[in-house]
């Protein structure tokens, strides 16, 4: 307990100094924040307003004060560029941004679970080998090299799935929504996969010598069992860390894959917001990816806290 | 399906993409018989009679997004937005096939003796969406709201204003008023401008609701949720993705048969940037229709039997060269653009950026326009003189550096990386410098500091008059103000013929001072012309009626792209077969 | 060494030799006939005419330029940004890290803090906006109109490498430091500094030879993502980033445009991926996923 207060705690104050660094980055080289915020068009009175209404011509802290207290309300402020609230934006293209995450973690799992748990199994065999080589070369792969290829031999020449993505909710149609996410969250889940299989194969064989692994193989357990229960969630921690920790990279290749397929999600509103100096929408935004990253971090922190004593005790006794 | 095969020669083409603002309608005048190439060119559809079907929902796929409001003043309307905003709003007239101006929500639009002041009458019995009658109140007010926004207030200059800003309109009835015209607002002394109900078919002429727009005024609404009285109903709308608009079961329009009309229930409007990608979704059947101006994708479409080819190549844009003619600089000097112009082989720049599919242009006017000449005089390629040239100008006052700014597109990026190796080998270095499409429009209209040289797109259009705003020195604002005429061109010759183009009322002395003014713009190199844009209109085959709907009258069908070339008017497209 | 027969390691000798030839190829690009001058437009290759092993080596763009040429070029420039921003990287973050590692305590605290607040970070996220915000300050203020793209790139690159090597340095030295020999060291009174540098530095070293091969790997995929979404170097100059990036659209028409460049950056990034990682198993050290 005293362990998780720590640990939030902890998380408070990153995503206070996150948020705030955020801001002043925002500001960097720009001359007239309530003239860049307002968009070129507008009169001059307009800038004014936006200045006061924003305070834009306070301290950083007195801004920064600001922003936290209209934080507690959601209310993110207004975007020019784009003509509609933040809040409203962030409705419309959370949900997309979400499904691509997800989908691409699913893929991932998916895909380097049954491949290391063989691989361990037949440990240099001939799948360990191939599929060592090809996890390797997808792990060399960048996304946007994974993303041409794809969108090119399926989505133009094989023409199963469209290049141009378009969000369709998952309870409204369920195969259309497939079809839209897949080839973006392919996309990236390959890059995961082959992270994953690499890294979970490693801990399995691991785990395989260790005595409580003989131990079952000695009650006559069969070797599916052990595999799949007891070998895996003993490694189960060591690749929810590794979700974890991908979780930044996952966001930007995110960021990547909306531009490619053209999925209206956040990623792809930040890049806009950038090019358009829409400071809030920008602070927004970048505010949001990071406390998902750091959230994450966190949660699998107190996971493990909760699943291994030794964590928990440690604590206590410094 | 009818296609057309033949196209231009190889010809050069800055691919040079930008908005077109182009507010103005175009209409050709008076009996223009010399329109060069106007049956093969044509945005009336096929003549086969098909029963129109009603029902069903049409994707269509656009080119660009500019986040916008959708208060008629304060849109920066593209072609997009125009295809967009036609479908829940109507326009006070529209331009015919015919080219004249035929009334739309006005039943008739008649000019006085010498052209200053217009009587206006509005067709009965039609109302907005939510329930408030289209009268002649209704029209004032949208008139001065939207002659009153920052990008149209310059183009009605010469409408007689009141002190407190708004027009010099009287109602004569419920249903009819009258607009009276003052040169630069000066109710005093009225201006002929015989073509001025060309402008009640652009921007000008939209007309939402009053109330929505009080509403909006007092925050009560929000400027994203259109209410007009057009023959869709706004749904939803999230910017850079989608509009959904269903249809407007109480439309006051019927087709000639008496059926009402839009017969689409439902019409989504998707953004795709990329122009391959909208292509793939238009052969892949994800979308419907496409409108792209990008000879990238128009050729290998324009190739593919199963898609309907609606091409709009008349009384479009040019590919030209904005300079910064307010920024001190070597740009200011004549030598220095002319040379800049001549080091370009706008063939091979076509040829390398467009697929060799545009054709090359030889001034301001594109062809079918009120001045349109096949060569005005200007820089010819010629490598040596232009290197000569910029010697002799660095000579006096040192190296020649330009920073030349485009849209993030790939072809734009080509022809920025063409243009500045034909220009380094003049002795010229350029710095290319990428930015989102509409920071590059608020860019030009600030005269910001990096704005030096844009690859631009503009200038559609039917008459020289409709631009007057983009040219005439009485808009050239200093940066940091606002100013329309985005390059600060002041040019006492250009402005005369301006004016006197304004108040001619014979078609053949009014096209002497344009191809005059064409001229001008090429002795001067104020602009480089590289090529004129060919927009093309893809569709599936079953999606029938584009270029059908009649207008109110009965006497012509509305034209599309009269003026925003890429746009199509909604009313009369149906799914079939 | 270990066994009487050795089989020959293919993998390495194949990713070293590409590596090696690259780099020759990338450095003296400029003298070799058959790709200086290649990399400017010409009229014959114009409009994607020619494919690979034509007159032109990959195949011609869209200007008429070798593909061929422009991804050596582009290798020379992808390299060095991303050779210059590991050794940054790895001399600040390795220190911080070594600092974190062997004190402990409150300097440890401090600065896994700090790595804690960078790691928070999305790294894309952070290039691009301050990358944007680097060319809004070289526009906005004289003093800094020397930031040009290619400096920005490479010191955005540079601080995102900070926070992981300082962590994988961390977690060496804390090992490390619990050796024997550093152990004895210490017994002999040997003080911090010495300690430092005698004992732990040097076996630190082969951990940063495989980290830094990866971590250049990795920043080679960086800068390819940037590029795409259009924050790359100044035109005209190639990097790999961009010229996918540039070519991709013209893929069915001119498939080598896009997928010589993509790849070369693969056969790259996985040479780097494979030398880094056999390093690594070569000393024996835990992989610390970067």
């Amino acid at each position: 307990m005293r362990y998780a207060l720590q640990r939030l705690g902890q998380f408070i104050l990153v995503f206070l100094v996150v948020t705030f660094l955020v801001m002043v980055i925002t500001r960097i080289g720009s001359k007239d924040p309530a003239r860049d915020l307002a968009g070129g068009l507008v009169a001059q009175e307009q800038v004014d307003e936006v200045r006061e209404l924003y305070r834009l011509d306070e301290p950083f802290v007195v801004q920064y004060g600001n922003w936290i207290k209209n934080l507690v309300t959601l209310d993110f402020g207004y975007s020019y560029a784009q003509n509609q609230s933040v809040n409203d934006m962030m409705k419309q293209r959370l949900l997309p941004s979400f499904f691509i995450g997800i989908w691409a973690i699913f893929i991932g799992l998916l895909l380097a679970v049954p491949t290391a748990i063989y691989s361990a199994y037949r440990r240099d065999g001939a799948f360990d080998k191939t599929m060592s080589t090809t996890s390797f070369a997808f792990l060399s792969m960048p996304p946007i090299v994974i993303a041409v290829l794809l969108s090119f031999f399926i989505g133009v020449k094989l023409r199963w799935f469209p290049v141009d993505s378009n969000y369709v909710a998952l309870w409204d149609n369920p195969w259309q929504h497939f079809r839209n996410f897949i080839l973006p969250s392919f996309t990236l889940g390959l890059g995961l996969s082959a992270v994953w299989t690499r890294l979970l194969r490693a801990d399995l064989i691991n785990t395989l010598q260790s005595d409580f692994i003989m131990l079952a193989r000695a009650k006559g357990m069969s070797p599916r069992r052990i595999l799949w229960v007891h070998a895996l969630r003993a490694s189960a921690l060591s690749l929810i860390t590794s979700i974890a920790i991908q979780m930044g990279g996952l966001i930007g290749g995110a960021v990547v894959a909306e531009q490619f397929f053209a999925m209206p999600g956040i990623g792809d509103r930040l890049v806009f917001a950038i090019q358009q100096n829409d400071l809030l929408v920008v602070q927004a935004i970048t505010a949001l990816l990071a406390i998902v990253v750091v959230a994450v971090n966190l949660l699998v922190d107190l996971f493990y806290a909760v699943i291994d004593p030794r964590i928990r005790h440690a604590r206590a006794i410094k | 399906m009818r296609h057309r095969t033949k196209r231009a020669r190889a010809a050069s083409t800055v691919g040079a993409v930008i908005i077109a603002f182009s507010l103005i309608a175009t209409a050709c005048g008076g009996s223009d018989s010399s329109d060069s190439g106007g049956s093969s060119d044509t945005t009336a559809a096929p003549v086969e009679d098909v029963t129109p079907v009603p029902g069903g929902t049409l994707i269509i796929a656009g080119e660009a997004e500019v986040s916008n409001p959708w208060t008629p003043a304060a849109i920066q309307c593209d072609s997009y937005c125009q295809l967009r905003a036609r479908a829940f709003y109507d326009p006070i007239a529209v331009v015919g096939e015919d080219r004249e101006v035929h009334g739309w929500l006005a039943e008739s639009i008649t000019a006085n003796a010498d052209s200053t002041v217009f009587t206006i009458k509005v067709r009965p019995g039609i109302s907005f969406t939510d329930g408030t009658p289209v009268d002649a109140a209704a029209v004032m007010y949208n008139l001065n709201a939207t002659s009153g926004g920052l990008l149209i207030k310059p183009a009605t200059k010469d409408l007689a204003r009141n002190e407190d800003g708004t027009l010099v309109m009287e109602s004569i009835d419920d249903m009819t008023f009258t607009l009276a015209t003052g040169k630069g607002g000066d109710a005093a002394s009225p201006v002929a401008w015989p073509t001025f109900p060309y402008f009640l078919t652009t921007q000008l002429g939209l007309v939402a609701s009053p109330k929505w727009l009080e509403d909006v005024k007092a925050g009560t609404a929000k400027p994203d949720q259109p209410i007009g009285s057009g023959p869709f109903t706004f749904v939803s709308y999230a910017p850079g993705d989608k509009m959904v608009v269903k249809k407007n079961p109480a439309y006051w329009m019927k087709d000639k048969d008496g059926v009402q009309l839009p017969y689409l229930d439902q019409i989504e409007f998707r953004v795709i940037t990329d122009s391959k990608v909208r292509q793939s979704a238009l052969e892949s059947g994800d979308v419907d229709l496409i409108a792209t101006s990008d000879s990238n994708a128009i050729k290998p479409l324009s190739e593919n039997s199963s898609f309907v080819w609606t091409k709009q190549e008349e009384y479009g844009e040019v590919n030209y060269l904005l300079i910064n003619l307010a920024k001190k600089g070597p740009l200011q000097d004549r030598n220095v653009r002319c040379a800049l112009g001549m080091a370009v082989d706008k063939v091979a720049l076509i040829d390398a950026t467009g697929a060799g599919f545009l054709a090359p242009a030889g001034g301001m006017m594109s062809p079918g326009q009120e001045g349109y000449l096949e060569d005005n005089g200007g820089p010819q390629f010629d490598v040596e003189t232009a290197k000569q040239m910029i010697t002799d100008y660095e000579s006096a006052n040192g190296d020649v550096k330009v920073i030349y700014s485009t849209t993030t597109s790939a072809t734009n990026l080509l022809t920025a990386q063409y243009l500045q190796t034909a220009w380094s080998a003049i002795g010229v270095d350029t710095e290319v410098v990428q930015i989102e499409q509409s920071k590059l429009i608020s860019n030009a209209l600030t005269g910001a500091d990096d704005f030096e040289a844009f690859g631009w797109r503009n200038h559609a259009g039917i008459f020289v008059d409709q631009q007057n705003f983009w040219w005439n020195g009485n808009g050239a604002n200093p940066p940091p103000q606002l100013a329309l005429n985005f390059g600060r061109l002041s040019d006492p010759v250009i402005d005369d013929l301006l004016a006197k183009a304004r108040s001619e009322a014979d078609p053949e002395i009014r096209r002497g001072y344009a191809e005059d003014i064409n001229r001008q713009f090429g002795k001067e190199c104020w602009t480089l012309p590289n090529s004129y844009t060919k927009w093309a209109v893809f569709s599936k085959p079953e999606v029938k009626g584009i270029g059908r709907t009649p207008t109110p009258d009965g006497t012509s069908t509305a034209r599309d792209g009269a003026g925003f070339p890429g746009q199509v008017y909604t009313h009369a497209l149906f799914k079939a077969g | 060494m270990s066994a009487i027969t050795k089989k020959r390691d293919w993998p390495t000798v194949l990713a070293a030799a590409w590596l090696i030839g690259l780099t020759i190829l990338a450095f003296t690009a400029d003298y070799l006939p058959f790709i200086r001058g290649y990399a400017e437009s010409s009229p014959e290759g114009i409009g994607f005419s020619k494919g690979p092993f034509t007159s032109f080596l990959l195949g011609s763009d869209q200007l008429g330029r070798d593909v061929f040429a422009r991804c050596i070029y582009g290798a020379q420039i992808s390299l060095r940004i991303a050779l210059f921003s590991i050794i940054i990287g790895t001399v600040v973050g390795g220190t911080l890290g070594m600092v974190a590692g062997f004190f402990g305590k409150a300097s440890d605290r401090a600065i896994s803090a700090f790595t804690d607040v960078m790691l928070a970070f999305p790294p894309i996220v952070i290039a691009i906006l301050v990358t944007g915000r680097f060319d809004a300050l070289r526009k906005n203020s004289e003093a800094f109109s020397w930031l040009s793209r290619t400096w920005s790139i490479t010191f955005v690159l540079s601080i995102l490498a900070i926070a992981p090597l300082a962590r994988i340095v961390r977690a060496q030295t804390l090992s490390i430091s619990q050796r024997e020999f550093v152990l004895a060291a210490r017994s002999l009174g040997a003080r911090n500094g010495r300690v430092l540098v005698r004992e732990i530095l040097p076996n630190l070293v082969p951990a940063m030879v495989s980290v830094i091969f990866t971590g250049v790997a990795v920043l080679l995929i960086a800068e390819g993502g940037l590029a795409f979404l259009g924050y790359s170097i100044e035109l005209p100059t190639p990097t790999w980033g961009r010229l996918i990036a540039e070519n991709r659209n013209f893929i069915r028409e001119a498939w080598w445009g896009t997928i010589m460049p993509c790849v070369m950056l693969f056969a790259t990034v996985l040479s780097f991926n494979v030398l880094g990682d056999r390093i690594a198993r070569r000393f024996d050290i835990r992989e610390a996923a970067l």
